[in-house]
């Protein structure tokens, strides 16, 4: 499903005090291109067009299919990215409570949600180029911890030799999309400190406290 | 006794090309000195041409050179001040960082500051290409020769470089450079590559970094000369043309290239 049907609120408003109508709408049509790039790639290889996450995990290592793990990839961040933010038509109330249950965590893993915040901001800023920024969580370890992948990575294929659509070395918990397209008509060039600490007002912690909370049940 | 020290303030040192080490001192020496002042080791330099229309407007200039290379500069300052690296031009700086993890970030920062300058400086706006045919392709003899060796024409190259940035997601730069038998090749370098250090390349794409080895790291002691280069990162088209309009950005950058800078170029760097 396209992000324009996902999320149509914020193409008629935006998000408040984070990213403008204009630039949710350059944002998610980038995305529809994406999603038409993909069919065309897609026939081009004559594979079957399927959901971006699975053409991601079957295309990953192959070099002749860059165009299509790229696109689908950045599709499936993109994804990942807005259902991480809070809707303008749900309270935020719930979204405080997912912080709750994470807290100890955080605490453990960064001493504070302060410091993660500080964190956050540090990091996203001194990556150079286009890129994404992870919040993932290491069940080895017991710690969440701070990722950045480049261009269209992301933290679900990170560290596996083979397709895995969730692996078990670390589970991506949110992300923040530091492409240069994302900041640069609200913020400019050189404000991607303040595009982060926006953004950071707008975490939805339960979406995050769900998906923390999937990675450690049991299978069946 | 105490000596006025002079703050050395290199406006954008850079190098022409290795084999020639040609360095451009700043032209003016600050009127003011203080004894206490903070030492501006790299500034943000002019470029030879503003109005870079329709390539880009004033607002793509601004954001394209003085924001991006302010900023990058800037990040530059921060990081050799204090350190060894302080009083180099960005071109040692460039050779000196590409090694160790540790100063992966002051690498990208010079190189970009490199790279950008690189850029601009190459381009002419399309009412000066039309006054002064000294620019043009065909008035230069010696780039022309050797783009005619290695390319059937201009336009095979210019669809060759469409070609690789057609392959390219996220930000590169795409090169045109001199190799050591004095060919011409094609190469992209994401996000700050340079083209000087074979293990600086970043040609890979970053996804396929951790699990494909870079076949490009090979023990070399040269490395290739850049005549030219081509901007892909989202800012440079974002502005003016939009984000899927790269291929019309790239076709108007073909038309606002000082080819006679290209040819000077070349010209120093043939050994």
């Amino acid at each position: 499903m396209n992000l324009q049907t996902r999320f149509t609120k914020a193409l008629d408003v935006g998000y408040k005090n984070f990213l403008s109508r204009d630039a949710v709408k350059t944002i998610f049509s980038y995305d529809n291109r994406l999603r038409e790039e993909l069919h065309k790639e897609c026939k081009l290889h004559q594979i079957p067009y399927k959901v971006p996450s699975d053409l991601m995990v079957q295309n990953v290592n192959d070099p002749r299919k860059t165009k299509v793990f790229n696109y689908s990839s950045q599709l499936v961040n993109h994804d990942f990215f807005f259902s991480g933010i809070i809707s303008q038509d749900r309270f935020s109330e719930d979204a405080d409570l997912g912080a709750v249950n994470l807290k100890p965590g955080i605490d453990a893993s960064f001493g504070s949600f302060n410091e993660l915040r500080t964190q956050l901001i540090e990091v996203g800023n001194s990556i150079f180029g286009d890129g994404w920024l992870w919040l993932v969580y290491s069940p080895e370890r017991s710690l969440f911890s701070l990722l950045c992948t480049y261009n269209a990575s992301n933290a679900f294929l990170w560290g596996t030799e083979f397709p895995k659509t969730r692996t078990k070395e670390i589970v991506p918990l949110l992300c923040v999309n530091l492409w240069q397209y994302a900041y640069l008509q609200d913020y400019g060039i050189n404000n991607k400190e303040k595009y982060i600490s926006n953004w950071w007002n707008l975490i939805n912690w339960s979406v995050v406290n769900n998906r923390f909370q999937a990675s450690r049940m049991e299978p069946l | 006794m105490n000596f006025l020290r002079i703050p050395s303030a290199f406006h954008g040192v850079r190098c022409q090309s290795p084999h020639s080490f040609f360095l451009q001192c700043c032209k003016s020496i600050p009127s003011r000195i203080e004894r206490n002042r903070f030492r501006c080791y790299h500034t943000v330099p002019e470029i030879p041409e503003r109005k870079l229309n329709p390539l880009f407007s004033d607002r793509g200039v601004k954001v394209a050179w003085d924001e991006h290379q302010g900023l990058v500069v800037k990040s530059l300052n921060d990081r050799v001040k204090g350190t060894e690296l302080e009083d180099h031009s960005i071109f040692n700086i460039i050779f000196q960082t590409a090694v160790l993890p540790e100063h992966a970030a002051t690498f990208q920062f010079a190189s970009q500051a490199y790279n950008n300058h690189f850029f601009f400086e190459s381009l002419i706006g399309a009412e000066k290409a039309k006054e002064d045919s000294k620019t043009q392709f065909e008035s230069n003899p010696v780039i022309q020769q050797v783009v005619l060796e290695n390319f059937e024409s201009k336009e095979d190259l210019l669809s060759k470089i469409k070609q690789l940035a057609s392959n390219t997601f996220g930000a590169a730069w795409i090169w045109v450079v001199l190799d050591d038998y004095n060919r011409l090749q094609v190469i992209r370098t994401f996000q700050a590559g340079t083209p000087f250090l074979w293990t600086r390349w970043q040609s890979n794409d970053p996804h396929l970094v951790p699990s494909v080895p870079d076949h490009s790291t090979r023990p070399r002691n040269y490395s290739h000369v850049p005549l030219l280069n081509l901007c892909l990162w989202d800012h440079a088209y974002f502005t003016d043309f939009g984000l899927f309009q790269r291929e019309q950005y790239i076709d108007t950058w073909f038309q606002s290239i000082n080819w006679s800078l290209i040819e000077d170029r070349l010209k120093q760097s043939l050994v």
